[in-house]
């Protein structure tokens, strides 16, 4: 038995395969240290590269969103330009008329309201009246919910 | 990668160097493909290092991949067909007797002399032998006793249990 143990001890590793497999052990620690770093780095760009997409599709909807008000904003421009005879007639909020300064009706429109109503189809009808002693070509009243609006020419 | 530290490594290839590398001599037969499976072994060691309870256990959890990985190579080698040791067994031994008597146990089926190097070498018991590779006891000592008697027979008046 002494025999075989002796026998089996005279296997050594020899002191250069240590040195070689600790060099290795550590180039390999190396290379897996590069290769973390390198796939931080890696999903560090691919994330940014992802939110300037994200930021870049959607920076419109950022900038016209505020709280409230993106839907008054449509309805106010829908309702501030009135097409008539290929003209573009703008609101006046300054003058206010009463019934008995329109003159004759012009048209009918039938317009949406806004955006939201149209889903539900929604509409309204506006009447266009000229004004009395007013150039229909210069200003011309709206007829609107029983509101009389006035719009003059848009230049 | 590691769980170990420079000063950790370095102890832990001075520790079992040459547990290790007498295994893969065993299994493999051959000094360069020893040398390649050492080298690989002690990688996959320092990369999976996981917590041990005490030294015994981390031995016995370092033979027990070094086993794994020895008959990883010999599945391979039948796979591909590439015997790659030849009869005369290259193992660098400078001592003539020694040299005799671990080319007698080399003519040994692999699972006999893996036994007898564990339970005379290493001083594990059957049932510790039985654990690490995963056998029955039974079947341990069953390889033990066959063993045993194949080395009466080779090597005669030199073994002695």
């Amino acid at each position: 038995m002494n025999k075989i143990y002796n026998a089996f001890s005279s296997i050594k590793a020899s002191d250069e395969l240590k040195e070689k497999t600790y060099q290795k052990i550590m180039e390999n620690n190396n290379v897996i240290k590069t290769k973390k770093m390198k796939v931080f780095y890696v999903s560090l760009v691919l994330t940014s590269i992802i939110i300037c997409i994200f930021l870049y599709n959607y920076s419109d909807s950022f900038e016209n969103f505020t709280p409230n008000n993106d839907h008054t904003m449509t309805t106010k421009s829908e309702t501030d330009v009135i097409m008539y005879n290929n003209n573009k007639y703008v609101l006046d909020n300054n003058i206010i008329i009463d019934m008995d300064m329109l003159d004759k009706k012009l048209d009918i429109i039938i317009t949406q309201d806004n955006m939201m109503e149209s889903y539900n189809s929604n509409s309204s009808i506006i009447s266009i009246y000229s004004i009395k002693n007013i150039d229909e070509a210069k200003q011309i009243a709206v007829l609107k919910n029983n509101m009389i609006l006035v719009y003059k020419i848009d230049i | 990668m590691l769980n170990m530290k420079e000063n950790d490594i370095k102890e832990t290839i001075e520790k079992y160097s040459n547990m290790i590398f007498r295994i893969c001599i065993m299994y493999l037969r051959n000094n360069l493909d020893a040398e390649d499976a050492y080298q690989e072994i002690f990688i996959k060691i320092m990369e999976k290092s996981p917590l041990f309870a005490n030294e015994n256990h981390q031995k016995a959890w370092i033979i027990t991949v070094t086993t794994n990985h020895c008959k990883n190579i010999l599945k391979k080698r039948t796979y591909y067909k590439t015997i790659t040791y030849d009869e005369n067994i290259n193992i660098p031994i400078n001592d003539k007797e020694d040299k005799e008597i671990l080319s007698i146990i080399f003519t040994l089926p692999l699972n006999y002399r893996n036994v007898i190097y564990l339970y005379y070498y290493e001083g594990y018991s059957t049932k510790e032998i039985a654990k690490i590779l995963h056998k029955r006891e039974s079947t341990v000592r069953t390889w033990l006793k066959r063993a045993r008697e194949s080395l009466k027979i080779l090597i005669g008046g030199v073994f002695d249990e």
